[in-house]
């Protein structure tokens, strides 16, 4: 790690348009004083949960965060439980909401109104090395996994998607949440560094992003989802112009993307990533299945006696580097490198899945299921399917009823990962070694969703 | 649980097939069971789902910003009668 160095929180002229939010235009400086205000108002715990659904007032508080030297807690589900477990494994934590408070024994600070005008401290310098939030990643231990986001590896990124896919100049409309890496980086962080501006909305409805589109001016950039994406195109209105389409979580079908360009107009970008490390490549996916890395990242397989993490299956794992990372990350996808440097992906490693573009584990699935009273074995799968939303299913032995579990479930997973169906069966198709073969947990799954 | 008008139940039966909701059926969904938390537990990907069938059988567009909306997405009862009340107005 190299000398700590101070970096301004923000690199922008004090009156160009930062964000839009309640329906009119927030300057640089209206965002330092909204900043400034709210940093008078922090729990004193050194870790915030940062649970605000607005975009607009997530960034205040993030921002707010970072200035008073403490770090945002950005959890993927905001399920009461599931904030107590990520809550155990920090030193001291409180949350910030929008009335959906977190759980009881927990400091909340509900966000307080915005005034239209105050003073502010004006634009704060940060140690580059302070970890400014904490994302998560499902592991296949069963546990999340906290990844730690560095101020410079955030300003890093910017500087890289400036050049490759936010220009200067873009209006932002977001579909995701700022507590996603996407969101955050491309829907929020963005505008901390370069001259773009982002609208608070998170419009889930076609009828939703078409209004947030109509209320922002300029080169409307979208970022957005393959699922959303759909459901833009499926509903037949006409979009406000795009300059362009960002579309991450889950790779874009060749199709979708070409059906995509003709109905808005606009280049459709696919963008490759993964929590940890962000955005790392893009493919023009109406034209080509090849990912081009995007400037700065170098990829390469683990070489042979270095294994850092070893896959069950032998397969060796590519890992990404780039400046701006504290280390190399070993990607949770099979990439096929080339001699060109662009890559293909051929699936994903071990027992992740992507269902709508929210990553999770088999395995973790498999271990809250476990830790219900009267389960005695069980495991989360993934039924073969057409559809592009494919949900995990899950088998179980014990004599708890199914909608105990899916109840006991709901409390700590995300919605999209409970399994559809839990079933009850007799016993497991164990080997003699008590390994789960995928063929055989498949079939199992087949004969008893078939049984009336 | 309340018995379903006919749209009810045809409505429940297209939340059966778009969610691929496999352990149950149109019959067990009642007409006033919540849709989504702790009912049939359905989340923001299921609505969106539920938007674009919505939208195709009956070109209804729906918000979720807007407050009736929220309200119709209650349950089976409250969101059918929203369908037919946004249908006859178009």
């Amino acid at each position: 790690m190299s000398r700590p160095r101070a970096i301004a929180l923000l690199e922008r002229t004090h009156d160009e348009v930062f964000a839009r939010y309640g329906g009119r235009d927030i300057s640089v400086d209206t965002f330092l004083a909204h900043v400034t205000a709210l940093s008078a108002r922090l729990p004193p715990e050194s870790h915030i949960f940062n649970l605000l659904r607005d975009r607009y007032e997530f960034t205040v508080a993030f921002a707010a965060i970072v200035a008073a030297g403490k770090c945002n807690v950005l959890p993927s589900s905001p399920r009461p439980a599931a904030l107590a477990r990520l809550a155990e494994q920090l030193p001291a934590a409180a949350a910030i909401h929008d009335g959906h408070k977190p759980f009881s024994g927990m400091t909340a600070l509900a966000f307080p109104r915005l005034a239209s005008a105050g003073r502010s401290d004006g634009i704060p310098e940060i140690d580059e090395h302070q970890v400014a939030a904490l994302t998560f990643t499902s592991g296949s231990s069963g546990t999340a996994m906290p990844v730690r986001k560095r101020l410079r590896t955030l300003r890093g990124a910017a500087a890289i998607y400036e050049d490759a896919l936010l220009p200067k100049g873009s209006s932002i409309i977001a579909t995701v949440p700022a507590q996603h890496m996407y969101g955050l980086e491309l829907g929020s962080l963005q505008a901390f560094w370069s001259p773009v501006r982002f609208s608070a909305g998170k419009p889930l409805f076609p009828a939703d992003v078409h209004a947030e589109l109509a209320g922002m001016s300029g080169d409307r950039v979208l970022v957005t989802t393959p699922l959303h994406l759909r459901a833009l195109l499926e509903s037949g209105l006409s979009f406000p112009d795009l300059s362009r389409v960002l579309c991450a979580t889950a790779p874009l079908d060749r199709a979708l993307a070409q059906r995509a360009e003709a109905v808005l107009k606009a280049p459709i970008l696919d963008v490759y990533g993964c929590s940890e490390a962000g955005c790392l490549a893009t493919r023009h996916a109406a034209r080509t299945d090849e990912w081009t890395p995007l400037p700065g990242f170098e990829f390469f397989d683990e070489p042979p006696g270095h294994v850092v993490r070893k896959e069950p299956t032998g397969i060796p794992r590519t890992l990404v580097n780039a400046s701006h990372l504290d280390e190399a990350v070993p990607l949770g996808d099979r990439l096929m490198l080339s001699q060109s440097g662009q890559f293909h992906l051929a699936g994903r490693l071990g027992d992740m899945i992507n269902v709508a573009g929210k990553r999770g584990s088999l395995g973790e699935i498999t271990h809250l299921i476990m830790e219900v009273p009267g389960v005695e074995d069980a495991a989360a799968l993934l039924p073969e399917s057409a559809s592009d939303t494919q949900r995990p299913a899950a088998l179980y032995v014990g004599n708890a009823d199914a909608e105990f579990i899916r109840r006991r479930l709901r409390e700590v997973l995300d919605p999209v990962f409970i399994p559809r169906p839990i079933l009850r069966v007799d016993a497991l198709p164990r080997t003699a070694t008590s390994k789960l073969p995928r063929e055989a947990l498949l079939d199992c799954f087949a004969r008893h969703l078939k049984r009336p | 649980m309340t018995s379903k008008s006919t749209a009810e139940h045809q409505l429940a039966e297209l939340i059966v097939e778009v969610l691929n909701l496999e352990d149950t059926t149109a019959d067990e969904i009642g007409a006033e069971e919540p849709l989504f938390g702790d009912g049939l537990g359905l989340d923001s990907i299921d609505a969106l789902e539920l938007a674009m069938a919505i939208s195709k059988a009956h070109g209804v567009q729906l918000k979720a910003d807007d407050d009736s909306t929220r309200a119709a997405f209650e349950n089976i009862r409250t969101l059918s009668a929203y369908i037919q009340q946004e249908a006859s107005a178009a």
